[in-house]
This record gives structure tokens, C-alpha cells and sequence, in this order.
């Protein structure tokens, strides 16, 4: 969780403020890590073709983008 | 009290009772068994809104109660449908489902209209106002 938080931060966003959801992601991230060898978004379905899931490696590739248009990642990890 | 006075009591009793048992609960859980039958077939006469989610998804906790509030509430206009992509995952490969929470209406027996992630409860309603009629 910490890393998250530093990774949040020195990206000017930070972690969602609702404590649960923050440690049910970092939660998942881990099993994640423990069964597919990354930490792969937990509301994004892996393909299978790691080179294409790579971009749903957390931080994915979208969580900026997503941030800017809606305040918040997809699986409300980081917040603005 | 009297007997006039019970009598009412008993009837606004069970009519609450009524109201609760069939609102209380207005979703239905469906999978990769009963997906045929429990959404395209009965989508053919009442709009079905398919929420699919995964235990594991925050966002999806946070949708899941706000569908299910709106669902009491339009009593019956649609069903609503809950599947989990975890233990579904043909019927999640057939509608291409990559990301979750994902909210498909289905009509007729096909996707008529569909949104993903945790939308704001506003935004929802006026999703459903635009795709129910």
C-alpha cells in the first residue's frame, strides 16, 4: 500500500481516501501477483497474450487518462 | 384497539410483508447455465440489465446496491441480472467483456445498450431513462 501511496504521489494523485476500496485493490494486486506473476488490474480481465496485458499492469496504461476525465482509475485505486 | 382497528393493522401488516418479500430482492443471479434463458429469452419481453462483476471489484461494490435501489424502485420496468464473470466465463468471452463492473441492457435477445465502471447514480438513472423506452 505504501508504494501505491508513494507512486501516487510523486504523480501529483493519491490514494482513494475510502480506506476499504484501497486495501480490496492492493488485496487483489497481490493475489494477482501470487497466481499470474503480475499485478494486473483487478477489474480488467487478463487476455492471456502477456504482451497485450501488459497494459493492464498496475499502474495501467490508462489510469492517467482516466484520472483527468473522471477524477478516479478505473478500479478507484488513485484518486485526483 | 378494536376489532375494526386490528383488522387494518393486519392488512397494512401484509401488505408491507408483501411489498418487502418482493422488493426486497430484486435481482436474480445468472451464469453461463442459464444465460439463454434467464436474459435473452426474457429479454424478448421485459428489458434485462445484466450488471457483470467479480467479488474482488471495488467499483462493482459500489454499483451493484445503486442498481439494485433503482430496480426496486421501477418495479418490474426491467429485470435485473447479476453474473459473475469469475464463474461465467464463456458468457463473459461471448460479449467481450474486458473490464468490470460492465452494465449491458439487453432487448430482444441482444445488447441494446451498455456502460462500464462506477458511473455517478445520476448518470445511471438517466442511462436507463434513455434505454428503457
Amino acid at each position: 500500500m505504501e508504494e501505491c501511496k508513494r507512486y501516487a504521489e510523486e504523480n501529483g494523485f493519491r490514494l482513494n481516501p475510502e480506506k476499504k476500496i484501497v486495501e480490496g485493490n492492493v488485496k487483489r494486486l497481490l493475489e494477482n501477483e501470487k497466481r499470474e506473476g503480475e499485478r494486473y488490474c483487478p477489474c480488467r480481465r487478463t487476455t492471456g497474450d502477456r504482451e497485450k496485458d501488459k497494459k493492464i499492469i498496475c499502474p495501467c496504461a490508462y489510469h492517467r487518462e482516466e484520472i483527468r476525465r473522471q477524477g478516479y482509475c478505473h478500479c478507484m485505486l488513485f484518486v485526483k | 384497539m378494536s376489532e375494526l382497528d386490528e383488522i387494518r393493522q393486519k392488512k397494512i401488516r401484509e401488505i408491507l410483508n408483501k411489498r418487502f418479500i418482493t422488493s426486497a430482492d430484486p435481482k436474480m443471479e445468472v451464469s453461463d447455465s442459464n444465460f439463454r434463458e434467464e436474459v435473452l429469452e426474457r429479454s424478448k419481453k421485459v428489458p434485462v440489465v445484466v450488471d457483470f462483476h467479480a467479488d474482488w471489484c471495488m467499483p462493482c461494490r459500489i454499483i451493484s446496491p445503486m442498481l439494485e435501489k433503482i430496480a426496486r424502485e421501477y418495479g418490474g420496468k426491467f429485470t435485473l441480472a447479476k453474473l459473475d464473470i469469475q464463474h461465467s466465463p464463456l458468457t463473459s468471452n461471448a460479449y467481450n467483456i474486458s473490464s468490470i463492473p460492465a452494465v449491458k441492457m439487453f432487448k430482444n435477445g441482444r445488447v441494446a445498450a451498455g456502460f462500464v465502471g462506477a458511473i455517478p447514480e445520476n448518470r445511471m438513472r438517466a442511462w436507463l431513462e434513455e434505454n428503457l423506452n
